[in-house]
């Protein structure tokens, strides 16, 4: 399943090919990513691609689906849309958004989203 | 002999002293505010004394609860450190008062050398180059305005009492100068308690360099060269370096020579610094003195082989200085890094925070004093340095690259740091060449502040570690697949029993 991740103002789709370990084929917007990926201490990802190394740093942010990534060169701030976050955006942005938004989302509908 | 020591102070120059202490066989005792019941340097600290609420004034600045401190432990010394009593001459007197010996100068050096109208005259009176300007305070603005016009524009208004860039005004036209002596005697009021301002000639394209000094009760006084402080921002430095890309021997030799006078000027004991401020054709003024132990004292530690807060103890304890001004020598070249909790991008607005992760760096010719650790709450109260990196090398080259390769290897999550600042600065070509003032930051500031630039792949690579951190966790919450296999026969066999029981 496709995921959509925004990096500041960049809106990206990512889908997991294949996982084996380590090892991951990732397809970002297109473009296809045979990496090998480890997190080596808590918050901390070293990412082997085509022979070089990148060390992306984690801080999660206020939800657990955003974060503040450190690279060698640029921080960025990063969110994963995934199927519940576009559920509540929806809800939020309907005709009907003010009477839905008062409505809390059961444990259920939330785990359905996610399946 | 002394063998229990309080450390009058918090956070990594606590854990520095403390370091020393259990070297010499020394008990330490560490004294702590409400906010800092985690903090490393109470960890670290053979006894450990609550001193109050959270606000330094109610704390770390209260003198009564330290001295009461020391006397419920027993300690015979204390050490301010630096920052917070460190300077304060009602402090060293109450040590005193009760038989305490205070590891560092007496209260007249602190008094002299902390007035700063005080010290220029001392100075002036001791053969000591200051910057031209005034030796009383000012008045008001006519009597401002009058001395601009005698001493010639620009000029610096500064705090009697100031530092760390305090009440000082820089004024360039003449118009500037009512405003500017209001505002800096109002900042000195807040910051000092002490509205009197002096006014002294401002030197273009300054260098800030200083001198170690350290002199015993037995009238011995050495000077242990100099560091280069030019990199600061907002008048707080920010890099230290020694020996001085500035520096030549002779010139080094003669304001080392100043230096031991200026100490000697007011019978100084301990550990101190002779700030000089040093023009790019090498005239060099007496800037201030710093009575304490300084924030950039390893640098000095690393290149001399000294131990500056053994040395401090030792002339505490009344011993005579191990050395001789020729025994003396500095090898090597080493740079200091501040590391603060404090967000570049946001106008270096402090960023305080829980850490979640950190790996500082280690190897050939790298120290880290620091003092927080995984999972650490950096309180909001105190100052947002965390660390400071040293770095040695035997050439100027070497201790740059292994600088870069440190802060590359340092890795902290939770809060952000300056870090990749820093790192801009050791890639300067005026840094890197060594040719530069205390205009550093503000004439590189494009590049410093200019990000790097991160393709398509390296941003990619940031969206594919978020994403699988993401999986990881959704993983982590999702119940087991059930797979119609029970657990356990025995289970399965006394739940059959209980239905045959009905």
């Amino acid at each position: 399943m496709a995921y959509e991740v925004n990096l500041g103002h960049r809106s990206a789709k990512i889908n997991i090919l294949s996982r084996n370990g380590n090892k991951a084929l990732l397809d970002i917007d297109g473009h296809k990513y045979d990496v090998d990926i480890v997190m080596v201490e808590k918050g901390v990802y070293s990412i082997v691609y085509n022979g070089h190394s990148y060390n992306v740093e984690l801080i999660e942010g206020e939800t657990s689906k955003s974060y503040i990534v450190n690279t060698f060169a640029k921080t960025f701030n990063v969110e994963i849309v995934d199927a519940e976050s576009k559920y509540i955006s929806s809800r939020k942005q309907g005709p009907d958004a003010e009477e839905e938004n008062t409505n809390r989302l059961t444990p259920e509908a939330i785990m359905a989203s996610r399946r | 002999m002394i063998k229990k020591v309080l450390v009058a102070n918090r956070g990594e120059i606590a854990v520095r002293v403390m370091r020393s202490c259990r070297e010499m066989g020394i008990r330490s005792v560490a004294v702590f505010s409400d906010a800092d019941r985690n903090s490393m340097h109470v960890r670290y600290a053979d006894e450990a004394y609550n001193i109050g609420p959270a606000p330094s004034r109610e704390s770390y600045l209260n003198i009564e609860a330290i001295i009461g401190a020391a006397k419920a432990s027993g300690a015979d010394a204390v050490h301010p450190g630096y920052g917070f009593l460190s300077e304060n001459a009602a402090f060293a007197g109450r040590c005193q008062e009760e038989g305490i010996i205070f590891i560092g100068p007496d209260p007249y050096a602190i008094t002299t050398m902390g007035d700063k109208i005080t010290a220029r005259l001392t100075m002036i009176a001791a053969g000591v180059p200051v910057v031209p300007g005034t030796t009383e305070k000012i008045r008001d603005e006519q009597h401002a305005l009058e001395i601009v016009k005698e001493v010639g524009l620009p000029v610096m208004i500064k705090a009697s009492a100031g530092g760390g860039g305090k009440g000082m005004r820089l004024v360039k036209v003449i118009e500037e100068v009512g405003s500017s002596f209001r505002m800096a005697r109002s900042e000195a009021m807040n910051a000092f308690g002490n509205d009197s301002v002096y006014i002294e000639k401002y030197i273009q394209s300054p260098h800030h360099i200083e001198f170690q000094i350290l002199a015993d009760n037995h009238g011995n006084a050495v000077h242990l060269f100099e560091r280069e402080c030019s990199i600061q921002r907002r008048h707080q430095k920010v890099i230290e370096e020694t020996p001085s890309p500035l520096m030549n021997p002779e010139l080094r030799k003669e304001m080392g020579e100043k230096a031991v006078k200026a100490a000697k000027a007011v019978n100084y004991k301990g550990a101190g610094t002779i700030e000089f401020i040093v023009s790019d054709s090498l005239e060099y003024y007496f800037l201030e003195m710093n009575t304490r132990l300084q924030v950039e004292h390893p640098v000095t530690e690393r290149v001399a082989g000294v131990d500056l807060v053994k040395e401090q103890i030792n002339i505490a304890n009344g011993n005579p200085l191990p050395f001789k001004q020729e025994d003396l020598r500095q090898t090597g070249h080493a740079i200091q890094c501040r590391i603060y909790a404090e967000d570049p991008d946001n106008n270096f607005m402090p960023n305080p925070g829980t850490i979640k992760h950190i790996t500082e760096p280690h190897g050939l010719g790298i120290r880290c004093d620091g003092y927080v650790y995984e999972g650490y709450e950096i309180p909001i109260y105190y100052d947002p340095m965390i660390t400071k990196l040293i770095s040695w090398g035997n050439t100027r080259p070497e201790s740059i690259a292994r600088m870069k390769r440190a802060l590359y290897e340092y890795k902290i999550t939770g809060v952000k740091t300056n870090i990749k600042f820093l790192e801009k600065i050791m890639d300067t070509p005026d840094f890197n060449s060594g040719n530069y003032n205390t205009h550093f930051i503000e004439k590189n500031e494009g590049f410093l502040l200019a990000s790097r630039p991160c393709g398509t792949e390296c941003e990619d690579m940031a969206i594919m570690a978020a994403f699988i951190d993401y999986l990881t966790k959704l993983e982590r919450i999702q119940p087991p697949q059930y797979t119609g296999e029970l657990g356990s026969n025995w289970k399965d066999f006394g739940r059959k029993r209980n239905v045959l029981r009905l």
